[in-house]
């Protein structure tokens, strides 16, 4: 669960993956289009980003050094074997600062019966619907933006937002002089594919943390050694898990009679369990005095936290060149409750550059929206939120190549405060701040 | 605490009515449906008649069955200005939208795009041959071997 790799192991799965990529981009016609000939669909993409922050460090670790581990290759395969039936798979492999280390993954794979337009089923690994473009956020090529606003796809919660393994009832209702409903209900399972790193692990060394002293009163009583003269500093996290026993939702999208314009509405509900042995290393406050005597201790934990609620309430209007979007959302884990909205304009401007402008809001906690709780602790209430004003420019410079950079201009650091934290790098120190993020992206 | 709720509520309401304002205020780029195309099927299709509301749905991949409950298949151009006037007239969109539809179902595994020709004549060809095909015309004389529908 916790394999060390090595740097010159991830470079040479980087390099395998980018090889297969060469090769099968240079076996595609350069005319073809997103529709084939064949009933054997092959799709595929290999994303490179750079990314850097000012002031605070966000998404990754020590980002305001700039980093270029931001990438992504994926590669579909859909097949409609018989009539009704449909089967499709797409791998992936992803590195973003400490996640993903270019390990290729099944990022979906599900088989689809579809019974009647009203009613279809599927079964196997399915992308979360949530917002209107939760199960796309993987695929660079379909928006004008970098990230996804952030204030409503949390990248830090991309690992259990992204796919459920399980079955779902799907189906588009036709609602007369009303348009249509499409839905997507389902339940199922969920498991983290690596919580040692990114949100999970960084949660793993926060919560390991907060409780050290605690740690080293018991290894000074496992000890025999007198009270304070032990200290406990987090190690490391053995076999973590993260896993959803049960998670079911659905959502609903309605496409009025009214051309471009869509709404829609998503919601979810379940449990997850994390369990670990967390390892700390326990040293002499005065090691002479006492004949420095260091130990190790472990302490095993396993909980279940509730997710009483994710939800979103959706908007999108395209017409002509002009979108225009809306989107809120939030979620409810234990009692604790965030939220966070965005409005974004875009444009296309011919057939090679697109724009778009987004005005993005974050509450870490709807009931501190101010930060008077952070205040009362000693910390700036600008870690209460995070407000992002964004500027994205896109260029599809030919049918399978497409170039975006983008800049934030971020107000607040409810997203960044826990990188500081949890990883003993800077705390967030700026309430205002930037980031910028470039992207190219090769697709067929 | 209403202050605090009034200005959130403000801010928030401000910003949406700004967008709504903003996207009211655009005038539509869709043109008027060209009627110079023809929708075609296979001879054996049991209607003679669809509205454009039946072919905008079934090119999106939300449907899948003529009235009739036979299995529809449509099909298209891969590209060019019959392609390009089809998608504005019959779809409401345009082509790079319709496109980018597709892709993000491909993509995320939620349909499978028609199938794609590089010519009309293909094209009709594949309709006249294949039972429950769709396609559509540009020609002015209909192509052998296949019916014309209707648009209600």
């Amino acid at each position: 669960m916790t394999a060390v790799r090595g740097t010159g192991g991830r470079r040479a799965r980087a390099r395998g993956a980018a090889a297969v990529f060469a090769c099968l981009l240079a076996a595609v016609p350069a005319a073809a289009q997103i529709f084939a000939e064949q009933e054997v669909l092959v799709r595929g993409f290999v994303s490179q980003g750079y990314l850097n922050t000012a002031n605070n460090n966000y998404l990754v670790p020590r980002s305001v050094n700039g980093t270029a581990e931001f990438h992504e290759t994926g590669l579909i395969v859909t097949a409609v074997p018989r009539d009704r039936l449909r089967v499709g798979i797409q791998l992936m492999g992803r590195n973003f600062g400490d996640t993903g280390n270019d390990q290729v993954v099944l990022d979906w794979a599900f088989g689809d019966y579809r019974w009647k337009d009203e009613l279809g089923l599927r079964a196997g690994k399915i992308k979360m619907p949530y917002g209107l473009y939760n199960e796309g956020r993987d695929v660079d090529l379909l928006r004008t933006t970098v990230f996804l606003p952030q204030s409503v796809y949390d990248e830090r919660m991309r690992d259990f937002m992204l796919a459920y393994e399980g079955a779902a009832a799907y189906g588009s209702v036709t609602l007369g002089g009303a348009g249509d409903l499409d839905y997507h209900l389902f339940g199922g399972t969920l498991n983290v594919a690596d919580p040692s790193h990114g949100f999970w692990g960084e949660s793993y060394a926060e919560a390991a943390r907060e409780i050290e002293p605690e740690i080293a009163r018991l290894a000074e009583q496992d000890l025999g050694l007198e009270p304070g003269s032990a200290e406990a500093t987090f190690a490391f996290i053995r076999d973590p898990e993260v896993t959803f026993p049960w998670i079911y939702g659905g959502s609903v999208t309605w496409n009025p009679p009214v051309p471009g314009l869509r709404l829609g509405a998503s919601a979810m509900q379940g449990r997850f369990n994390y369990r670990g042995e967390i390892i700390y290393d326990i040293a002499l406050v005065d090691p002479v005095a006492h004949k420095a005597h260091l130990s190790s201790f472990s302490l095993d934990i396993d909980q279940t936290l509730r997710v009483d609620r994710i939800y979103s309430v959706s908007a999108e209007y395209l017409t002509g060149a002009w979108q225009f979007v809306a989107e809120l959302g939030g979620t409810k884990i234990e009692g604790q409750k965030d939220a966070g909205y965005y409005v974004q304009t875009g444009y296309r401007f011919g057939k090679v550059v697109s724009a778009a402008a987004t005005w993005s809001q974050y509450w870490a906690d709807t009931e501190d929206r101010e930060g008077k709780i952070y205040e009362a602790r000693g910390l700036p209430a600008y870690y209460a939120w995070q407000h992002d004003g964004t500027l994205s420019l896109r260029l599809d410079l030919t049918s399978h190549w497409l170039l975006k950079i983008e800049h934030h201009f971020l107000n607040g650091t409810a997203m960044a405060e826990y990188l500081g934290v949890a990883r003993e790098l800077e705390a967030p120190s700026s309430r205002r701040w930037g980031m910028l993020a470039a992207k190219t992206t090769f697709h067929f | 605490m209403t202050g605090r709720i009034w200005t959130r509520t403000g801010a928030i309401g401000l910003a949406v009515a700004l967008w709504a304002a903003l996207a009211v205020g655009v005038p539509r780029g869709s043109a008027q449906p060209d009627r110079g195309l023809r929708i075609i099927a296979h001879p054996g299709v049991g209607v003679d008649a669809v509205d454009e509301r039946f072919v905008e749905r079934v090119y999106l991949g939300k449907r899948s069955r003529w009235p009739d409950g036979t299995t529809v298949v449509p099909v298209m151009l891969k590209s060019g200005p019959v392609q390009e006037r089809f998608v504005e007239s019959y779809l409401d969109r345009s082509l790079s939208r319709f496109v980018n539809y597709w892709r993000q179902a491909v993509f995320t595994g939620k349909g499978v795009p028609p199938q794609a020709f590089d010519r009309e004549a293909e094209l009709a060809a594949f309709v006249a041959a294949t039972p429950g095909a769709m396609g559509f015309w540009s020609g002015r004389t209909p192509p052998s071997g296949v019916k014309i529908l209707t648009i209600e």
